[in-house]
C-alpha cells in the first residue's frame, strides 16, 4: 500500500456523504463529504494511531484537514519517512 | 519579579501584560510537580517548592508595590493558585493561605507594622500560617476561646491549635484570640506573631489521607508580642472576616482545588492524546468521550464561578473600599460560600470521574504517571475544610434574607 492509499482508507471512514463506490479525488474538499469538526477529531486520532505520533497544535487547522493532499503533506512533514513506510505496509 | 502596572491590576485574570507572571507560575508549577510525589509519599513539608516561591517574590503577590510586592488582584491570585496547584495541591494550599494572611495584614495592620512586615514578606523572608482552630470550638472562625492578656505595650499569647496548615514550618503566625480574659468568645482579636516571638511546641503529627505536604499538625504557641501586632483593633473582627479573610480564603481554597483537578485533567488528556499510551482507552467510543465531556463541564463550571466571584470581589474592593459594609450583605456572603461549596464538590467529582474513566491502572494505583490517586485524596479534604454542611446551614438562612435573589 502507498501512503495515499492508507490515507484514503482512513479518510473514507469519516466521510458520511461519500458514496461507497465513488473515487476520492485528492483535491476535493473533505468537508463537502461530511468531514465536520467532530469527524476531523476522529480522523486525527486515526492518523495518530496509524503513524504513532501526536499531531501538534499548529497542525490542528482546517487547512490541514481540507483535502487528502493537505493531509498527505502534513503527514510527510510530521512523520519520519521510515515510519511512514512502516505504517503503510 | 517586577510590580504590575496599575492597568494590570484591573485585569480580571492574568491580563496581557502579566505574561511574565504567567510564565513564572508555569515554571513553578513544573518544579512543584517534580516534588509532589515525594512530598505526598513521605508526608513532608514542601520546603524546596516553598523556597522557589520565596525566591521569585510570590510571597508578596498581593502586596502593594510600595511595600515591594507585585500588587496583583485577587483574580490574579486565583490564577496563580490554580497553576501552582496543578503541580502540587499541598504547596499551592500553603501559598494560597499565606496570601490570605498577607491580605488581612495589609488591609488592617497599623501602618508601623505594615512598614516593617510587608517588605520582609515581599522579599520572601516570611511565610505566614493561619491559626484559627481551637480544641474546644473546632474550625469556627468568628469565635475564639483562649484570651489575650494585655499588659502595657505588650500582649501575652498562649494558644493551643489542633490543626494549623503549614504551622510547623511557618516563619510567622496570624492568630485568632479572645480579646481578653473578660471578653466574650465572639469578641475576637487577631494577633500577628513572628516565630522568634513565640515558643512553638508541635503537639501532634499530621497523618492524613491527602494534603499530606501541608503538615497541618497541632501546635501550642506561647509568647509575647508588642501591642501593634494586634491587627485591626479599631474594627470588630466580623468586619475583617467578611471583608477580607473569608472572601480571600474561599477564593484561595477554590482556586487551589480547581487547579489541582485541572492539573489531573491536563495529565489525563496528555495521556489520551499520546497514540502509544492511549491504546488501553476507547477514545473512539461515544460513551467514553461523553464521560470526558462531563468532567470538562464540571471543571468549566467551577472555573467560571471562581472567575465571576473573584472579579466581583476585586471590583467591590476598588469601588467600595474595605470600609464599606457591602461585604456583609447576604447576597455577597452567599456567593462567597457557594464558591467554596461548589469548587470543593465539582473539583472532587471531576477527579472521581477521572478515576472511573482512567481505570484501575492509571486511576487507582499509587505512583501512576497522572497521579490521580494523590489528587483524589487531596481533594477529598475540600468538603471538610470549613465543612460544607456548616456553610449550607448558613447559606440557607442567608437565602431567606436576600429577597431580591441576587445571583452570582
Amino acid at each position: 500500500m502507498t501512503l495515499e492509499m492508507t490515507l484514503a482508507e482512513l479518510v473514507r471512514r469519516r466521510l458520511r456523504y461519500l458514496p461507497r463506490e465513488a473515487v476520492l479525488d485528492p483535491n476535493v474538499l473533505l468537508k463537502d463529504y461530511g468531514l465536520d469538526s467532530a469527524a476531523a477529531i476522529d480522523l486525527l486520532l486515526d492518523l495518530e494511531d496509524t503513524f504513532g505520533v501526536m499531531m501538534p497544535d499548529e497542525y490542528l487547522t482546517s487547512e490541514t484537514f481540507a483535502t487528502l493532499n493537505s493531509l498527505r503533506n502534513a503527514v510527510l512533514r510530521l512523520v519520519p519517512a521510515e515510519v511512514v513506510r512502516g505504517a503503510v505496509q | 519579579m517586577k510590580p504590575l502596572s496599575s492597568a494590570d491590576r484591573s485585569q480580571p485574570e492574568w491580563g496581557p501584560d502579566a505574561a511574565e507572571l504567567q510564565r513564572l507560575a508555569y515554571k513553578l508549577r513544573d518544579i512543584l510537580e517534580t516534588h509532589a510525589a515525594e512530598v505526598d509519599e513521605k508526608g513532608i513539608f514542601p520546603q524546596k517548592g516553598l523556597d522557589e516561591i520565596r525566591k521569585c517574590g510570590l510571597l508578596g503577590l498581593v502586596i502593594e508595590p510600595r511595600y515591594g510586592g507585585i500588587g496583583a488582584s485577587f483574580s490574579t491570585m486565583a490564577e496563580v493558585a490554580q497553576t501552582l496547584a496543578e503541580g502540587c495541591t499541598s504547596t499551592a494550599m500553603i501559598w494560597a493561605m499565606h496570601c490570605q494572611q498577607v491580605a488581612t495584614i495589609a488591609d488592617y495592620a497599623e501602618r508601623s507594622l505594615c512598614s516593617s512586615l510587608l517588605p520582609r514578606i515581599s522579599a520572601g523572608e516570611l511565610y505566614i500560617a493561619s491559626v484559627t482552630s481551637e480544641r474546644d470550638k473546632g474550625g469556627e472562625l468568628l469565635t475564639a476561646l483562649a484570651p489575650l492578656h494585655r499588659t502595657g505595650d505588650e500582649a501575652r499569647i498562649y494558644r493551643d491549635a489542633p490543626v494549623v496548615t503549614g504551622g510547623a514550618n511557618a516563619d510567622a503566625f496570624l492568630i485568632t484570640m479572645r480579646a481578653g480574659p473578660d471578653a466574650n468568645p465572639s469578641d475576637v482579636a487577631l494577633v500577628f506573631a513572628d516565630r522568634s516571638q513565640v515558643k512553638v511546641d508541635v503537639r501532634s503529627a499530621w497523618r492524613s489521607m491527602g494534603m499530606r505536604g501541608t503538615q497541618s499538625g497541632g501546635l501550642v504557641l506561647e509568647g509575647k508580642v508588642p501591642a501593634n501586632h494586634i491587627i485591626g483593633h479599631a474594627r470588630d473582627f466580623k468586619h475583617i472576616a467578611v471583608t477580607t479573610m473569608v472572601p480571600v480564603g474561599h477564593i484561595a481554597w477554590a482556586a487551589t482545588w480547581i487547579g489541582s483537578a485541572r492539573g489531573a485533567f491536563r495529565r489525563f488528556i496528555a495521556l489520551l492524546r499520546d497514540p502509544v499510551r492511549r491504546k488501553a482507552f476507547p477514545v473512539h467510543s461515544d460513551l467514553f468521550v461523553e464521560r470526558l465531556a462531563e468532567i470538562r463541564l464540571e471543571l468549566d463550571t467551577a472555573s467560571a464561578f471562581l472567575r465571576q466571584v473573584s472579579a466581583t470581589y476585586d471590583r467591590m474592593r476598588s469601588k467600595e473600599g474595605i470600609d464599606s459594609n457591602v461585604f456583609a450583605s447576604p447576597w455577597f456572603n452567599l456567593q462567597i460560600n457557594n464558591l467554596k461549596i461548589s469548587a470543593s464538590q465539582l473539583a472532587f467529582s471531576a477527579v472521581d470521574r477521572m478515576v472511573q474513566l482512567a481505570g484501575l491502572r492509571h486511576g487507582y494505583l499509587a505512583g501512576s504517571e497522572i497521579a490521580l490517586d494523590r489528587v483524589f485524596r487531596d481533594l477529598r479534604s475540600a468538603a471538610l475544610m470549613y465543612a460544607n454542611d456548616r456553610l449550607r446551614v448558613v447559606n440557607g438562612k442567608l437565602a431567606l434574607l436576600d429577597l431580591d435573589v441576587r445571583l452570582a
